[in-house]
């Protein structure tokens, strides 16, 4: 993340921001498409030229001179974007490859010419898979990964995947700069499902055209497997050679730059039986319907068995992040449950039936662990009042309309949500002993992905001001269940929000525009369940940033540039910077104003 | 989307580790079914032994998987019985305790290095014969012969030179259908940012090298890559790519993409194939991108519910090509809240324009709200999730050089089509619809059209019911006597054996020979006759009059019929060369001994010209026994 793109649409955008005279003189738009730090024009580049606040936007492919023409547009605020293979997704007015576009303001009768678009080359991570004979292991899978939030937890998020070829070769391609996680792993084959889905732009949605059928040619009437002993199993192996997630190393790749070498020796690993029974399992509804169970096909829907179902899935879940998560059924009849490959590990064993979750710790070191129990008993009801401090805004909803949701804490991942049913007052049913994080929907939500929760526009201003049972603060130190309560879980939503503003500057005083600024909860152990305290902005020409709606609390503020957006996410990059953050508190109905010094990236 | 997590699925693992070490055991009951186990049955006295090598140069293959199955070679489910064994470190293998009866066997080996064997296959591909073997028998010399996989190799350029990236490579396998050679997609891998692709675990075969540009924005790409063998007859649908151009004086034209077939055709017709010589790549199998782009242009105007009057608004629209073909590039839209579209992307070609909604079913009882069902929040948008029908339409629109507009849709429900199977001289069995079922599925059966088909299962009464027929026109299948197309003989049970569907009516239409339209209003009953068939056996020879074993005997129909799916019939020969067949419609035939051919290679008129002459005229009549002897065409012969 070197470099910074030279700064040259100030110029242009000081231009453009005079109104030309009202008037019917048609506007327009035209530039080049080319490669940084070069005068090499670009074809084939998609540029974009989007109208902000008006739904709708005009596309255009450069040809081999690089020109897009956007001619006879009404005057309004744009922005521009441009796309092409190879490279990064540039936008007009960037100060790096990945900072915060600007917008251009075309008045009546403006034309803009020779508006320069440039994009950044995505660099190549190579390397090769060896199989454990020493040969080529064709057919792995590779992926590239990045820090992300999944269920309330810090994850790696595959950005990209390849396939290795039969000489063990493979090339993740068009990277931005930033730093990758790698990982390689062998998928089993599976008898029906030879084709899987490659991630190459994690965010792309499936359109309509969508679908195949085919016709497997049948060999033999069992699964072909893929060379294994009954307790081997591949697992991904992370660069350059762990089994742990949080031990790999991540490739730091600069810019257009090719990095090779990212060879991994990719061995199936020992794996182990993890047995135990359910306790008081409810009887099967049709009794007698089957025999044998847990030699059947999961349901791959979370909790879909669970309701009613004669088979109940028991999942076990890793405790570090990144773990492979397993999944098998217990015997309907006697309870008893086999997941006959799990690797070394930390988990929890768990299951999930009528909102009640059954759930024990399990170590799994060099051998079969055998003798888990999860009984099944009822759970605690617990009724939640929330109520507003004050009167009520006008055009404000009423907070019957908030939803308290339960989060297991520590997260199962695939575990079913735990909503309150609706009612007065909403209660939440059945939940075992344990420790959980409270949610209030939309107010207090959790995070998917890097980005912070959007806040509903109706609700504007409106915060969690409190949470408490009996004498606990549940907001700050979540809730601890182990019978049923005394008192009911009291919420109480505040509206009186106060504002952070200021400028960002560099040591030299000098303002940075085009900056982004993240807010935080101030201790780091609270930011993942605080997500409504995460915020993020970017600055304006003057370096100047404002946050609004802020609930009160104490907050770090960093601001930084040459950074990957949502890089801060990652708690290694942001304990290294910690000590750069500056450090405020918001009153209520406040305006607090900081200045913050810019965060440079090397 | 993927995370870093794996589901990994704990099942059926039970069933793999069963009968290890070469000793029988009885095969792992279907996950769904929960029959009782058979009894134990005491343990065979034969055995059977032989060596894996690698075809051609005969060196043994060590840690080689064989499967060795109590079934005909076709037969894949619910075997009698399954034993697997590894080969040693020279290749040997052996069962013992076989119980007496016609055993299949196989060896695979992990990996993709090689192409499963059987024994006595004729041709990489082919179907092994069955061994019989007899209470006591000692069975040696059973060498099965694997061929190395090989793989193609090449570069994807556009017109300009520049490697293209994430470029869609497909290596097609031919089939026979409907009289026509047809690409199927094998394997599908990426092109990387040096624009090369690798292909490997190809089994040593002639096939065909497509590619498209894929828009990895709007979607994640696939990969298939088969273990040798095991894969093929695949279709994929995918959304164009469309690039716009606006010029200086504002006027927008689009482009796209179509499929671009090795050399630089989009005719698939005039594909050039890629030999893969057996433990080689074949590389150099490059393809520039310029004779695969394509003006695009739009289908535009307006869709409306018939139920309710209103826009359709939120109906999906797939542009379907009428041509088939394995890798359909299907432009897609959705209908806006005032009822209009505009699909783009659209190449020059005859579609059929479908349209999709589902609404409440007006004629269902409203859902009770029954209180404490569950302790989740209702989900969002009510809790009518039951009962909803769906609406279609389907219009033919032809695309030449420009945009079409103003094309009016009418979203109709389905028509309900009943019908009624009857089957000859069933008093003899109690329940002999059992397993049998029809189906209409509406035309271009290409892939990514939902509510396609409409299916209904027949009931002891010998009825059944179609559902929700939308408008369009549909072929007629009665699987599975006649069926689309599979690997190898149908699964027919057992009181169905011998039968073959006689005709299938609805009013005038026969639909066995014509495809029907259907636009709405009920047709009338759909009155399918099930009937005994010939039975046809005799011996395959070669030319001193020696029987052949495990060559592939076909019936083909009279040249009016060629293109009736249904009429052909194909059987092979047993280890003494004899062959048998029944349920054969009554007609006049030619019959065939292919020593090798690819699968239904006989359907392709082009593939049986040159050996018209060889056939025998056999004729069929219904319930009675037809014999011939048959002289094998060799493989080199053709």
């Amino acid at each position: 993340m070197k470099r910074l793109l030279p700064i040259i649409f100030l110029t242009i955008l000081a231009q453009s921001a005079p109104l030309q005279q009202e008037g019917t003189a048609t506007s327009g738009i035209e530039g080049t498409v080319v490669r940084i730090g070069t005068n090499e024009v670009l074809s084939k580049a998609s540029v974009e030229l989007v109208r902000v606040g008006v739904s709708g936007s005009l596309t255009t492919t450069t040809e081999s001179d690089g020109r897009f023409y956007f001619p006879n547009i009404p005057p309004g605020t744009y922005r521009l974007l441009s796309r092409r293979d190879g490279y990064w997704n540039a936008e007009f007015g960037q100060r790096w490859v990945d900072g915060p576009g600007q917008t251009l303001i075309i008045s009546p009768g403006l034309q803009l010419r020779d508006v320069p678009l440039v994009m950044t080359p995505g660099g190549v991570i190579a390397g090769r898979i060896i199989g454990r004979d020493g040969r080529p292991l064709a057919g792995a899978r590779i992926r590239a990964m990045k820090p992300w939030i999944q269920e309330n937890q810090r994850q790696l998020r595959v950005v990209q995947e390849v396939v290795a070829n039969d000489l063990g070769e493979f090339r993740l391609i068009w990277l931005m700069p930033g730093r990758y996680y790698i990982s390689a792993t062998f998928v089993d084959f599976s008898p029906a499902g030879q084709a899987s889905q490659l991630v190459i732009d994690p965010d792309a949605a499936a359109g309509l055209a969508n679908g195949t059928r085919s016709v497997s040619r049948p060999v033999t009437s069992r699964p072909l497997g893929n060379g294994l002993e009954d307790n081997e199993v591949y697992t991904p192996i992370y660069f350059p050679s762990t089994l742990e997630s949080d031990k790999a190393i991540a490739i730091e790749l600069k810019q257009g730059e090719e990095y090779r070498g990212a060879d991994i020796n990719l061995s199936p690993v020992r794996a182990f039986h993890v047995r135990g029974t359910v306790t008081n399992l409810p009887p099967p509804p049709d009794p007698g319907a089957r025999g044998g169970g847990g030699n059947a096909p999961v349901p791959p829907v979370p909790g879909a068995g669970a309701r009613g179902g004669p088979q109940t899935p028991v999942r076990l879940t890793p405790t570090s992040p990144n773990g492979t998560q397993y999944t098998t059924l217990a015997n309907p009849e006697t309870g008893v449950f086999d997941f006959p490959r799990v690797i070394a590990g930390g988990y929890v064993a768990y299951l999930f039936i009528d909102g009640l979750t059954v759930r024990t710790s399990v170590e799994v070191r060099n051998g079969d662990v055998d003798g888990l129990s999860l009984p099944i008993s009822s759970g605690i009801d617990i009724p939640v009042n929330i109520t507003f401090e004050g009167t009520l805004p006008r055009n404000m909803p009423s907070v019957a309309n908030l939803i308290p949701t339960l989060w297991r804490n520590p997260t199962l991942l695939g575990a079913p949500s735990m909503p309150a049913t609706a009612g007065s007052p909403p209660v939440l049913r059945n939940i075992a002993p344990g420790s959980y994080h409270v949610y209030l929907n939309p107010l207090l939500s959790p995070l998917q992905g890097a980005n912070p929760v959007t806040s509903q526009p109706a609700w504007q201003g409106a915060y969690v001001k409190s949470m408490r049972m009996g004498d606990v603060d549940v907001l700050n130190a979540g809730l601890r269940l182990e019978r049923q309560p005394d008192a009911p879980l009291d919420i109480v939503i505040g509206a009186n929000p106060g504002t952070l503003e200021g400028q960002v500057v560099n040591e030299v005083r000098q303002p940075i525009g085009g900056a982004y600024v993240t807010l935080f909860a101030n201790n780091p152990a609270d930011r993942l369940y605080r997500t409504d305290m995460y915020k993020v902005t970017g600055t304006d020409n003057q370096g100047r940033f404002q946050l609004q709606g802020l609930r009160p609390g104490d907050y770090r503020v960093f601001a930084w540039e040459n950074v990957e957006r949502g890089t801060w996410i990652d708690s290694t990059f942001l304990r290294l910077n910690e000590e750069k953050g500056v450090t405020i508190h918001i009153d209520e109905g406040q305006v607090q104003t900081a200045n913050l010094p810019i965060i440079s990236l090397p | 989307m993927t995370i870093g997590v794996m589901l990994l699925v704990a099942l059926g693992l039970a069933a793999a580790q069963g009968g290890r070490a070469g000793q029988p055991t009885t095969p792992a009951q279907p996950a769904q079914g929960g029959q009782q186990r058979p009894p134990q049955l005491p343990p065979g006295t034969a055995s059977l032994s032989g060596t894996v090598v690698v075809m051609g140069s005969g060196q043994t293959i060590p840690a080689a998987n064989i499967e060795l199955r109590r079934a005909d070679c076709n037969t894949f489910s619910n075997p009698a019985e399954v034993v697997t064994t590894t080969t040693d470190g020279n290749g040997k293998f052996e069962f013992q305790n076989l119980r007496a009866g016609g055993w299949c066997i196989v060896a695979t080996v992990a990996g993709g290095a090689y192409t499963p064997a059987e024994y006595m296959q004729r041709g990489v591909l082919g179907r092994g014969a069955t061994i019989p073997v007899a209470d006591g028998q000692r069975v040696t010399g059973i060498q099965l012969s694997m061929a190395p996989t090989g793989g193609i190799a090449g570069r994807v350029r556009y017109a300009d030179g520049e490697p293209m990236a994430h470029a869609r490579v497909q290596v097609m396998e031919p089939f026979n259908e409907e009289g026509q050679r047809r690409l199927y997609i094998l394997q599908v891998a990426q092109t990387n940012d040096l624009g090369e692709y690798r292909f490997f675990w190809l089994p040593p075969a002639a096939y065909y090298i497509a590619v498209i540009p894929e828009n990895t924005r709007g979607r994640s790409v696939v990969s298939v890559q088969p273990p040798p063998g095991t894969g093929g007859h695949r279709e994929d649908v995918i959304a164009p790519v469309i690039l716009p151009r606006i010029t200086p004086n504002g006027e927008v034209t689009e482009e796209t993409f179509v499929t671009v077939y090795y050399p630089s055709e989009t005719d698939s017709e005039r594909a050039q194939s890629v030999q893969v010589q057996p433990g080689s790549t074949t590389s150099g199998v490059d393809i520039v991108l310029s004779a695969g782009r394509a003006r695009s242009y739009h289908i535009r105007g307006t869709a409306r519910n018939q139920v309710t009057g209103e826009a359709a608004a939120g109906a999906q629209l797939r542009v379907a090509p009428k041509k088939w073909s394995a890798t359909v590039i299907m432009p897609t839209a959705t209908v806006d809240q005032q009822g209009n579209f505009d699909i783009a992307g659209v190449v020059p070609g005859s579609y059929v324009l479908l349209a999709n909604m589902s609404i409440p079913d007006p004629s269902a009882p409203p859902p009770a709200n029954a209180p404490g069902v569950t302790a989740a929040a209702p989900p969002p948008g009510g809790s009518q999730t039951a009962q909803r029908i769906p609406l279609t339409a389907n219009l033919s629109v032809d695309v030449s050089g420009g945009s079409v507009d103003n094309v009016q849709l009418q979203l109709v429900p389905g028509i309900t089509i009943p019908g009624r199977i009857m089957i000859e001289g069933a008093a003899a069995n109690p329940n002999p619809q059992r397993g049998l079922s029809v189906s209409l599925v509406r035309e271009p059966d290409v892939v990514g059209i939902p509510n396609a088909t409409a299916r209904g299962m027949v009931q002891a009464d010998g009825t059944f019911s179609l559902q929700n027929v939308g408008p369009g026109e549909y072929r007629i299948y009665v699987p599975p006597l006649v069926a689309p197309f599979q690997w190898g003989a149908p699964s027919i049970p057992q009181p169905l054996q011998g039968m073959y569907v006689k005709s299938a009516r609805l009013g005038n239409e026969d639909l066995l020979k014509t495809r029907v339209r259907i636009d709405g209003t009920a047709p009338g009953p759909i009155e399918v006759v099930v009937g005994a068939g010939g039975k046809f056996n005799g011996n395959a020879m070669n030319e001193r009059r020696e029987p052949v074993p495990n060559v592939t005997v076909v019936l083909v129909p009279d040249s009016a019929y060629r293109q009736r799916r249904d009429l052909y019939r194909t059987a092979s020969t047993d280890v003494s060369g004899r062959f048998s067949m029944q349920g054969i419609p009554a007609a006049t035939y030619k019959a065939f001994a292919f020593e090798e051919a690819p699968v239904d290679a006989w359907q392709n008129a082009e593939f049986l010209r040159p050996l018209e002459s060889r056939g025998t005229a056999v004729e069929i009549r219904d319930g009675n026994q037809t014999s011939a002897d048959l002289q094998i065409i060799p493989a080199s012969r053709r």
